[in-house]
């Protein structure tokens, strides 16, 4: 008998004094508590502090075609984009291979074709956005451009020139996105 | 042991002359910071014009009495290119002349004549027009001119036109 009220009262005082234990849900990505608590043994709560973080990597996959012919089209577009409040994701047309920044292809023989790029029927200035999407009304957007050929063709040969579309994020205008937007 | 580096070698040379870089598009995705990464893409624009041209050489070329002061027989034939003449920038189409400038008779008789092309002498082999790209028609007209033949007959004679594409400076 005294046995056992040994080993009840060891027992007892070994629980009481291990550390409670503080139990959390695991979240999708990086939370974690910082610290424990335990309450005492006194009237009033042992407060403790933990502070719950959670870090969201902004996402999105912009593609940008390799290659256009005069004459044709390119889909220039955006998915499964989450950036941060208050800002959306902008593609824009910002470089051509002229020194000028004109839309031109020119020949090995030195000609030049100078040519236009519509989003849809309006011309898209150079250092215009093209594609604009803010995750408040998508997640997704794109684009069609038109590469047209002008109508006074002079000399005959193999034309080439490059235009370069430059990703940033910028603030939100709080249009909706892509189709609807203006260029510029 | 050589012949297996040998072997070796002639794969890897083999399979880097047959690669053929692949183009892509420019995927763009955040990077460590968020920021796009790449920051921008290129697209490379390209054109094709194909050369047109047409050039219309008369198939005859009738020469007509001249009575003046010395009796000729003289015809004007013009050579022309069609409007919408289109070459490679400085290229032109050079037209020239060939042949003996000279006429005969069933019978054997000769009669010799010039070509002059604007006012100039032709020579055999001579340039007689030369036309570049231009949204307008171009001619070159040419004057064919025999003296008064010795003998009576119905004489005829050919001459050739080239055509070659020229490159310019």
């Amino acid at each position: 008998m005294k046995k056992w009220i040994r080993i009840g009262i060891a027992l007892g005082l070994a629980l009481a004094l291990c550390p409670a234990s503080v139990f959390g849900t695991a979240g999708d990505g990086s939370g974690q508590t910082d610290s424990s608590g335990q309450t005492g043994g006194s009237d009033q709560p042992d407060l403790r502090h933990t502070a719950v973080r959670y870090t969201v990597a902004p996402t999105y996959t912009v593609t940008i075609p390799e290659t256009v012919t005069l004459g044709g089209t390119v889909e220039v577009s955006a998915q499964d984009v989450m950036v941060g409040k208050g800002e959306q994701l902008e593609v824009a047309l910002t470089e051509t291979s002229d020194p000028d920044g004109a839309f031109t292809v020119t020949s090995a023989e030195g000609a030049e074709i100078v040519y236009t790029v519509l989003l849809g029927q309006k011309p898209v200035p150079a250092g215009g956005t093209v594609l604009a999407v803010n995750p408040d009304f998508g997640d997704s957007g794109s684009v069609t451009l038109t590469f047209a050929v002008p109508e006074n063709l002079v000399y005959a040969g193999d034309y080439t020139g490059s235009v370069t579309f430059t990703v940033r994020i910028g603030s939100a205008d709080g249009e909706e996105n892509a189709e609807n937007q203006e260029v510029g | 042991m050589m012949k297996k580096f040998l072997t070796g070698v002639l794969a890897l040379a083999l399979s880097g002359a047959l690669a053929v870089p692949v183009l892509a598009d420019t995927t763009v995705n955040p990077g460590e910071d968020g920021s796009p990464s790449p920051s921008a893409g290129t697209t490379t624009v390209s054109f094709h014009v194909d050369p047109a041209y047409t050039v219309t050489i008369p198939a005859a070329v009738q020469l007509d009495k001249v009575e003046g002061e010395k009796v000729t027989y003289e015809k004007d034939m013009t050579v022309t290119a069609s409007a919408g003449l289109r070459l490679l920038k400085n290229q032109t189409i050079q037209v020239t002349l060939g042949g003996e400038f000279t006429m005969t008779s069933p019978e054997g008789a000769e009669l010799p004549y010039t070509v002059t092309a604007g006012g100039s002498p032709v020579q055999k082999g001579g340039v007689v027009a030369s036309f570049g790209t231009s949204d307008a028609a171009q001619s070159s007209t040419l004057r064919f001119a025999a003296e008064d033949p010795e003998f009576a007959g119905q004489y005829s004679g050919t001459v050739t036109f080239t055509l070659r594409v020229q490159n310019g400076q």
